[in-house]
């Protein structure tokens, strides 16, 4: 158990350190925010989210930039509306089932 | 569930989370209207206010799976707190949803979505007591004591299935936040002769569930 938490504790030292390292370099050459420039706001795990959004705001004061990366949503919500922009197979079926459901509720509610 | 077993599921599960980026999660604040006849006409029970009857509050999580689809998990609670002469108790309706959910953006910022949900729903009435206890009331004389009063908190509970369906408009304010709003209804297949008190089998409030509407309001976070 000690081994773990020494083992666990020197592991995330060592990952501190190597963010404080880049940090030092310039607030925005960081691996996420080069990343999310590389291959979009997706290519980020789940943890990774808050994380960029601290370093985005870092990035943003280092370079007094308040816009900074605004593009990159942009262009997510872009390659959201594309992806999603209709019904596709067995989704189309799952939106008459819901839209029937709903639309024979309502008209034995009112009579 | 053996060590090995919750090993995996753990690693299967840290996988799932880590290795995918359309996970999100809500908060919800819903009206609906039940008919809980069951507890106006009781003469212990507190009327229900609109508050009691007709709130819903809630959370939820989903996991986008396809580029338009999306299966998820949402619990919506109608809770009550109170008194029953002077002891307290706590009345929970808690519907779960377990959903199936298509969606299309007719807009990049706006999205139109219809869910299908099958449901597991349980109510719970829980109520704490104060009483004497002549076992208890022996042995604190025993030790010089005069007088006891045990408190004993139970419940009595009961589960059925349902189903549910709604049409929603959901506004993507950020990129990690979003607005929603759903109107549907729900079918409950509740009875009132199937609550359990202590492993009995008991009769509770008669409660009409069947085709309640729905509509509720969401904040999304996460993608």
């Amino acid at each position: 158990m000690v081994k773990i938490i020494l083992i666990s504790v020197t592991v995330g030292l060592a990952v501190i350190s190597a963010q404080v390292k880049d940090m030092e370099a310039h607030p925005c050459r960081v691996p996420r925010i080069e990343k999310v420039k590389e291959h979009g706001l997706r290519s980020l795990k789940i943890w990774e989210i808050p994380v960029f959004y601290w370093e985005r705001y870092q990035c943003r004061k280092a370079i007094n930039n308040s816009k900074y990366l605004t593009k990159v949503i942009d262009e997510q919500h872009e390659a959201d509306y594309e992806a999603s922009k209709s019904l596709r197979g067995f989704t189309s079926c799952v939106a008459y089932c819901s839209i029937a459901a709903v639309f024979i509720f309502l008209v034995s509610a009112s009579l | 569930m053996r060590g090995k077993e919750k090993l995996l599921f753990a690693t299967i599960l840290l996988g799932f989370i880590s290795a995918q980026p359309k996970i999100s999660a809500h908060l919800e604040l819903g009206v609906y209207s039940p008919e809980l006849t069951g507890f106006e006409s009781s003469a212990l029970f507190p009327s229900p206010s609109a508050a009691t009857e007709n709130i819903l509050l809630g959370y939820g999580f989903s996991y986008q799976f396809y580029p338009n689809a999306r299966i998820g998990y949402a619990s919506h609670v109608s809770l009550e707190l109170g008194n029953i002469n002077t002891s307290p108790f706590t009345r929970t309706l808690t519907y779960r949803e377990f959903s199936i959910e298509s969606f299309y953006r007719p807009w990049k910022r706006i999205e139109f979505n219809f869910t299908l949900s099958p449901m597991y729903n349980t109510g719970t009435i829980t109520m704490t007591t104060e009483a004497t206890d002549a076992e208890w009331d022996n042995l604190l004389s025993d030790f010089g004591n005069t007088g006891s009063t045990v408190s004993r908190s139970d419940e009595m509970t009961a589960s059925w299935f349902g189903f549910s369906s709604s049409v929603g408009v959901r506004y993507h304010l950020f990129a990690w936040m979003s607005l929603e709003a759903k109107i549907g209804f729900m079918e409950n297949w509740y009875n009132e002769t199937d609550w359990t008190f202590q492993s009995n089998t008991v009769t509770g409030p008669v409660l009409d569930l069947e085709d309640v509407p729905l509509v509720t309001t969401r904040i999304i976070f996460g993608w």
